[in-house]
């Protein structure tokens, strides 16, 4: 044999292309190593950013409660303090004047013990955990950085491994006849080929770094959003997208946001909100679409998207992102929502009846009274919504929201009694400050029969019916009296100014009448709601009047001219002995009478009065200004004194009726 | 004698000559390499496009895995301190139940300073049984609650278990990718002794070749293209 039968032209080329090969694998291999230590080492700033998050969530969460104890331990000081200084201002006890003024003292030495004593509680808590949040986010974000190092790596070693399959044709190639050596070569060749476009576009796609900008902005997001800023939370999620288009996070909570920001629930929705413009809809599916393409399958945008389709009335769509959402965990009830008011909307009843079974069933079980509530409550409004677009989803519709009520009325009355006998007939409902009070007869009653009055609010005539967890209101029947009229009183906390409410009376699942009513529009405009629970009131003003806080159980407010004046005190003194209410009464009014500044021209004569439901005195004093105050107090069986004084100009009541009405004792 | 018996170069060459392939068979082999080939390469870019899903899924369970502990660890640190703060509740009440009968005005005030307490502190009255001295925090209950309560806007407590049993799942199917391509050696290998072999056990190898060629291409395209369940 001689030398050129085995050094072929064929051959040398081969012998090029293979140390070639060889050299490309030698470069991946390399490349690949490289990009896994750079996986290795942002991996490592993972888990050290996983464990920063956890400790200082722990630090932080652990922080705010020091500062809550810390202000109940002083809190109790102020506490009395308040107490004594409201019993001496109401009842002329000097000597507790003294001990008022030797608390304040002594609460003055204890300053600076809590932040909380000074700062906003929201704020100052929520500022603890900034840390916590930072370091979460920066875990996300180094982790999507680890990832994408790892799949160069990846990648890297596929194209190694085509390479060994190359170098393996082109070396069989060598031992095969002329015609069908092509059949190895071309495989081989393309294989280097699709490596080496594989390898580049590999080599030159960075591995995404979140900048830290993004990150900042998406925190700050963090911390507006627990403040219930959501139109300031909103803009920080923009800004960090802005900053980093691939941060999944940032969508997704946008999404959250901005349907926050929008719904007429703003203020009052802890859970789910369920009422917004279409165009807001819109907007939050395509941020929660985003958030998909960019964040892979994930829960929470999947259970959101299902939600958002439902209110736009895709509910083919809306089905699939539930029933995704379900696949990853069929746990949580919010999917089971969207997924059956998808059924409903489709008018597949079968399937819509078993998915709200399956759904009250999970709903029963969840360890959350408020949870279970909000839930509820999302499912009665999707229900009334398909109710109103679709005729034929009418009676499964008012089935599940039946349903939904009676077991909400199960689980708060556990001691009453269906009453199928029951029948209400068309109830009269009036509206005064934040009590809606409904006057209905009735028959056919029974002692403890289970009844729930659900009740629901909206701005505007024709727009959509907003309803609260907590305006189904559970009764249990106390009488025994088949058949007359009951008046029953339904508060709404909040400051509605406007619009109009809908009530709706059941016995458990049964709805027995229907009423509305509209709210005459207050002539102040929009309210601002001021709760003191600790000190058993809470008021609501118009915007541009001052409010102060002087003591917990005392509220001032001022018109913007300071011609308009409310003064609140409300104060335990113990239950009274019934034959000394009389002249504690007066003085408790010759004490509200002083707080005026000048001398009355005149008073006159007391007479009964309710207010907030609490039974009361009320003189009407005439200032020698021309001026009149409207003084009132209660002096309680149950140990409380309740006062508060209105003064105004002579003719010019207006604007403190309204504010007087939605003054509230608890 | 191993001289004596091995044969001769020239009757080496004879016998090569005569085990060469027909021209039909070495076209046989060449294709069915091929296709084994392009099986391989597809196996690799599947596996590559798995493992980084599973390297996703891995990161998001432990993403999940922070953000339900973060929560679990504040919940559990807030309902002890309710549990503390009841305590301070239930100290309030024994000393007015103490002082009842010498100073009732006192005791109404400790009383409505324990009561007050509780509302400064936002402690849900729900997870308390029993009242004044007997009062009693339910740590567990409030705890569960608040944990339920989170998985609204957090993510489900057992997410991350989910997301990384689905991690792993599409970690095993790389590693079944990764077994299918590194098979088409084997298989390579199988259609070289075909080649070099006799006539009649070509044929038995050469559809073995065919057959396992058939079937690997036919795995890999499952499991690059049927998703995960």
């Amino acid at each position: 044999m001689s030398a050129e039968e085995f050094d072929t032209p064929f051959k040398r080329r081969m012998a090029w292309v293979t140390a070639a090969v060889g050299l490309f694998a030698a470069i991946l291999a390399y490349l690949g190593g490289q990009a896994g230590s750079e996986e290795d080492r942002h991996a490592r700033q993972a888990q050290r950013a996983a464990v920063a998050a956890l400790a200082a969530q722990a630090e932080g969460t652990a922080a705010g409660m020091r500062d809550l104890g810390n202000l109940a331990a002083t809190g109790t000081v102020k506490r009395r303090h308040d107490i004594e200084s409201l019993r001496a201002g109401l009842l002329a006890e000097t000597t507790r004047r003294d001990t008022a003024e030797a608390l304040a003292t002594a609460y003055g030495t204890l300053a600076g013990t809590s932040p909380l004593m000074d700062a906003d509680p929201q704020r100052h808590l929520g500022g603890l955990m900034r840390e916590a949040r930072r370091a979460a986010l920066t875990q996300e974000a180094v982790q999507v950085t680890a990832t994408a190092w790892g799949d160069k790596s990846n990648a890297y070693a596929a194209g190694t491994a085509l390479l060994a399959v190359a170098l393996t044709l082109l070396g069989l190639s060598l031992t095969v006849g002329e015609d069908v050596r092509r059949h190895l070569v071309r495989p081989a060749a393309g294989l280097v080929g699709l490596t080496l476009v594989g390898a580049v576009v590999t080599w030159a796609s960075p591995a995404p770094v979140r900048p830290q900008a993004a990150i900042d902005a998406a925190v700050e997001g963090e911390r507006l959003f627990a403040e219930r800023d959501f139109d300031g939370a909103v803009r920080q999620y923009s800004l960090a997208i802005e900053r980093d288009d691939d941060f999944a996070l940032a969508w997704e909570r946008r999404a959250t946001a901005r349907l926050a920001a929008a719904s007429p629930q703003r203020d009052t929705s802890l859970y789910v909100v369920n009422v917004a413009p279409r165009e807001v809809y819109e907007a939050a599916l395509a941020d929660l679409r985003a958030a998909l393409d960019r964040g892979g399958e994930s829960y929470l945008p999947l259970a959101g998207m299902s939600g958002h389709l439902v209110r736009l009335g895709d509910y083919q769509e809306a089905e699939r992102y539930a029933r995704r959402a379900l696949a990853l965990n069929p746990g949580p009830p919010l999917p089971w929502v969207n997924l059956t008011l998808a059924l409903l909307g489709q008018g597949r009843e079968q399937d819509a009846r078993k998915a709200a079974a399956d759904l009250s069933a999970l709903v029963a079980a969840r360890p959350n009274p408020v949870e279970r509530g909000e839930v509820r409550t999302a499912i009665r409004v999707g229900a009334d919504l398909l109710a109103a677009r679709h005729g034929h989803a009418r009676p499964l519709a008012r089935e599940i929201k039946g349903a939904m009520v009676r077991a909400h009325l199960a689980e708060t009355l556990p001691d009453g009694r269906a009453a199928p006998s029951v029948r209400f007939s068309t109830p009269r409902l009036t509206v005064r400050g934040s009590t809606i009070e409904a006057s209905v007869p009735y028959e056919g009653m029974i002692e403890g029969a289970r009844l729930g009055a659900l009740v629901s609010y909206r701005e505007s005539p024709g727009g959509e019916w907003l309803q609260r967890a907590d305006l189904l209101v559970p009764l249990r029947w106390p009488g025994d009296a088949a058949s007359g009229t009951m008046t029953w009183p339904l508060v709404d906390f909040g400051c509605p100014s406007k619009g109009e409410y809908r009530v709706e009376f059941y016995a458990d699942d049964r709805l027995l009448t229907t009423a509305e009513v509209t709210r005459p529009a207050t002539s102040a405009g929009r309210l601002t709601f001021r709760p003191d629970w600790a000190g058993g009131l809470t008021l609501c003003h118009p915007a541009g009047w001052t409010y102060s806080h002087p003591l917990g159980g005392a509220a001032d407010l001022v018109s913007p001219d300071a011609r308009h004046r409310l003064t609140v005190r409300v104060v335990t003194i113990g239950p009274p002995a019934e034959e000394a209410r009389p002249a504690l009464l007066e003085t408790v009014k010759d004490q509200l009478i002083a707080t005026l500044g000048v001398k009355p021209t005149r008073v006159e004569p007391p007479l009964a009065a309710v207010h907030s439901g609490v039974p009361g005195t009320r003189w009407w004093a005439h200032l020698p200004d021309g001026g009149r105050a409207y003084v009132w107090a209660g002096v309680g069986a149950d140990g409380w004194v309740r006062t508060f004084v209105a003064r105004f100009p002579d003719a010019a009541l207006e604007p403190l009726t309204d504010v007087v009405d939605y003054l509230r004792f608890l | 004698m191993g001289d004596m018996a091995a044969p001769s170069l020239r009757v080496r060459r004879f016998r090569l000559r005569r085990n060469r392939p027909r021209r039909g068979d070495e076209t046989v082999i060449a294709i069915l390499v091929g296709l084994v080939t392009v099986t391989g390469a597809v196996a690799s870019y599947a596996a590559v496009r798995v493992k980084s899903q599973a390297v996703e899924a891995d990161r998001q369970a432990v993403v999940e895995t922070v953000q339900t502990r973060s929560t679990r660890v504040s919940a559990s640190i807030m309902s002890g301190h309710g549990g503390g703060q009841v305590t301070h509740y239930r100290v309030l009440h024994a000393q007015a139940d103490a002082i009842e009968a010498a100073d009732p005005r006192e005791a109404l005030i400790l009383r409505g300073l324990a009561d007050g307490l509780l509302t400064d502190q936002y402690l849900d009255r729900r997870y308390l049984t029993g009242e004044g001295v007997a009062a009693r925090w339910q740590h567990d209950r409030n705890l569960a609650a608040t944990v339920s309560y989170d998985e609204g806007f957090i993510v489900p407590a057992d997410q991350p278990g989910r997301t990384a049993a689905r991690a792993d799942a599409l970690h095993a199917r790389v590693g079944h990718l990764t077994l299918t391509a590194a098979a088409i050696p084997a298989l390579v290998l199988l259609l070289t002794v075909a080649r070099l072999t006799a006539p009649r056990p070509r044929r038995w190898l050469l559809r073995a070749g065919a057959v396992a060629a058939g079937l690997l291409t036919a795995l890999a395209l499952w499991l690059a293209l049927v998703p995960e369940a």
